[in-house]
């Protein structure tokens, strides 16, 4: 499983593999999550925009996307589901999975984002 | 008889053209009426007159039986070029423009503007069609004091397409798998297309420098270095980079007037930053993309070379 940080608009966004152990954690962060009211849409303009969780063929979710408090799960068959992220603490802790692999000037970037 | 209406000017009157045999009226409606979702009714139709080039026809029933016939209401709008639904809706067109008798549509045009010639009209009409709403305009070195200034030393003929973002949006794997170089150079490659990459001599780290002589090496020119005829679509684009090289953007200026972009592999649209519809990229909100690198023209043989 590999986290997209959606970044750029020219150059591929920088990616990193989510290790297994982590992998299982995200699903426990998921589930402890609330769902979204209201119409709220994840930013997709230009600079940092989220983290974008590629899942496989096989998963029950085929994109998750955390951005600005709002995760979207999207299923194969093209449903959605919002849910709410006080604080953006999965967006923080996805961040630090890939602080190892994430060139730091993309970490640095995406810090001084969410600290907005 | 029916009254086809060219929707295809701005400034002067729309050209029209009558189809007076009655057997052709007839089978005209009915390949028009095959599908109704190809066409919109007097009212609803407003919205679909917007931007330059070809945007549709009225089509006009002269007595209640025919109307009757065919369930149609005494005018309806048969969009035409992106505006169209897809599906039939240029092939009826192309019957519409080909049966109708064009002779006196060169009489609906006001003032002084040369009239068409009367047998290449049509021909003119199949070409709007044929180009997807794609309108050519002169581009102009604006003189420099006002209008009492000497004529511009340099034009060059651009095409301008008319805004699309349903090609880039509505397929997600498209979308994701075309950036804003894609956008730009209006050409999907599916592979996140790089300047340079297709040229075989990619750009080496993003500044304006590097950025433009990638795309230059692709096939790109320096706005009013012009472009044959040859050359078209030859659109007009910008590029604009984040400061320290983190990454570049491209717009593309559309014949609505207005400039569209794609942000990576988000969607495709006409506002910036602040959601305001971008008339001029180097005021527009950019986000961390400020430093304006310039203008550029594109071209058939640069995007279809990109990748």
């Amino acid at each position: 499983m590999d986290v997209e940080v959606d970044l750029y608009s020219g150059r591929p966004n920088p990616r990193f593999p989510l290790r297994p152990a982590a992998v299982d954690e995200l699903g426990r962060r998921i589930a402890a999550l609330t769902p979204a009211t209201g119409g709220e849409r994840p930013y997709d303009g230009l600079g940092y925009r989220g983290m974008r969780v590629l899942t496989g063929p096989a998963e029950t979710v085929a994109e998750l996307v955390v951005s600005g408090e709002l995760v979207t799960l999207r299923t194969p068959d093209g449903s959605l589901r919002h849910l709410r992220d006080p604080g953006r603490a999965l967006e923080r802790w996805l961040l630090d999975q890939g602080a190892e692999d994430l060139a730091p000037e993309v970490t640095a970037t995406v810090r001084q984002e969410l600290a907005r | 008889m029916l009254r086809i209406t060219a929707d295809v000017y701005s400034g002067r009157p729309n050209p029209v053209a009558d189809i007076t045999d009655e057997a052709e009226v007839r089978a005209t409606l009915s390949e028009l009426t095959r599908d109704r979702t190809l066409f919109v009714g007097p009212r609803s139709s407003e919205a679909q007159t917007g931007g330059l080039g070809l945007r549709g026809f009225w089509v006009e029933t002269f007595d209640d039986g025919l109307a009757r016939d065919f369930d149609l209401e005494s005018r309806v709008f048969l969009p035409a070029g992106p505006q169209a639904p897809a599906g039939r809706a240029a092939e009826v067109a192309e019957r519409l423009i080909t049966t109708a008798d064009w002779h006196r549509a060169p009489d609906t045009f006001a003032g002084t503007t040369p009239p068409i010639g009367t047998s290449s009209f049509r021909e003119f009409l199949l070409g709007q069609l044929a180009s997807g709403g794609r309108a050519s305009v002169a581009d102009r070195v604006e003189p420099a004091g006002g209008e009492q200034a000497e004529s511009p030393a340099v034009t060059c003929q651009i095409e301008l397409g008319a805004f699309n973002p349903g090609f880039w949006n509505n397929d997600p794997n498209v979308m994701s798998s075309n950036n804003c170089y894609n956008y730009a150079s209006n050409w999907r490659t599916n592979t996140f297309a790089q300047p340079g990459r297709g040229c075989g001599n990619m750009y080496t780290q993003i500044t304006c420098d590097e950025v433009t002589r990638a795309a230059l090496c692709d096939g790109m020119h320096h706005r009013f270095d012009c472009f044959p005829d040859t050359e078209k679509p030859r659109f007009l684009v910008a590029l604009v980079v984040i400061p320290g090289g983190g990454d570049y953007h491209w717009y593309r200026k559309h014949v609505e007037g207005f400039w569209g972009h794609k942000p990576g592999p988000t969607a495709a649209r006409n506002v910036d930053n602040s959601g305001n519809v971008i008339f001029n990229p180097e005021t527009a909100d950019r986000g961390p993309y400020t430093i304006f690198c310039g203008y550029f023209y594109g071209c058939d043989s640069q995007r279809k070379r990109i990748n």
